[in-house]
């Protein structure tokens, strides 16, 4: 089966994120009441063969430990993973 | 002393700092990351934007072979030295605590900055000398993180180099500016000595800085006590 994951990286609750006091300025200065606790991190997004969601889910944060996020500083999730229908098997 | 400057993509400060080791005494050599070999007493990860710092600053290269052998050069009794993006490699690699996170408040810093010694082990303690110290800064993830534990961990046992004096740059917990690890061979400094080898650049901190680290590893790569 093919699935399509995504993957959030983002700094760890608590952790100052400039990027997100600059993103959350900028909106208040736009009239957006402004958003409080606003953190900024990435998105990952690919896709992956595998009998199941979950093989595929541990293998998304298996990724993240590997490489695609650093626990000193940063937390990973696994946003979604959706079948992608009529994909080649 | 042999010292080996390694090269990534994206580096852009191997040569001054090959500058500031030949300047010093070291028998120095550049070497492209996929051409690193053990052999040198002092590897040296100069500053840039090694692969783009694409995932985050150090990520990638922290994993590639060129680590590797400066992480068996380390194990066979050889010094390493992060500057800057080194510093976040070395991070990213498990070879010195901590992370360098995005400043605080946020933003590009390009300056000079005061350094207070903090009377590290090893040679790298002896090499930042007793004194205070100005070299430059120019950063936009320079803010060290570490938890708690981890930073009570690095006072109690004589690993942080320097920190900061005066107006604080980027956020750095506790002020740190640089570390060292447990075995008092690895160290990184988030500012660079290398660009403060000359009066006609602003300063010469860093000069001695080279001078000492060259005498300390002669001596056998003990500090001072």
């Amino acid at each position: 089966m093919t699935w399509r994951v995504r993957l959030a990286v983002l700094p760890l609750e608590g952790m100052r994120s400039p990027e997100g006091d600059t993103a959350a300025a900028a909106l208040a200065a736009l009239g957006f009441g402004p958003p409080s606790g606003m953190t900024v991190g990435k998105l990952y997004e690919w896709t992956a063969e595998g009998d199941d969601a979950e093989v595929v889910r541990r293998q998304a944060m298996a990724m993240a430990e590997a490489l695609l996020a650093n626990p000193v500083s940063e937390r990973a999730e696994v946003v979604d993973v959706r079948e992608v229908r009529g994909a080649p098997a | 002393m042999r010292a080996t400057v390694v090269v990534f993509p994206g580096t852009n400060c191997e040569r001054e700092t090959a500058e500031a080791l030949a300047g010093a005494g070291f028998d120095t050599r550049l070497a492209w990351h996929e051409e690193a070999a053990e052999g040198a007493d002092l590897y040296v990860l100069p500053g840039g934007f090694a692969h783009g710092d694409y995932l985050r600053p150090g990520a990638v290269a922290a994993r590639s072979p060129a680590l590797e052998v400066v992480r068996r050069a380390w194990q066979g009794g050889a010094h390493v030295l992060g500057i800057c993006n080194g510093f976040q490699i070395l991070q990213e690699a498990g070879l010195l605590p901590g992370a360098l996170v995005a400043n605080v408040p946020a933003g590009f810093r390009s300056r000079w900055v005061a350094l207070r010694p903090r009377a590290a082990r090893g040679a790298f303690g002896r090499a930042v000398g007793g004194g205070r110290l100005r070299w430059p800064i120019a950063h936009g993830a320079g803010r060290f993180f570490a938890p708690e534990e981890v930073r009570r961990e690095l006072w109690r046992s004589g690993r942080v180099l320097a920190t900061y004096e005066g107006e604080d740059p980027n956020g750095s917990l506790d002020r740190i500016a640089g570390v060292v690890d447990a075995s008092g061979r690895v160290a990184g400094v988030m500012p660079h000595p290398e660009r403060a080898v000359d009066r006609r650049l602003g300063g010469e901190d860093g000069r001695a800085f080279f001078l000492r680290l060259r005498e300390a590893l002669a001596d056998g790569g003990e500090g001072d006590g």
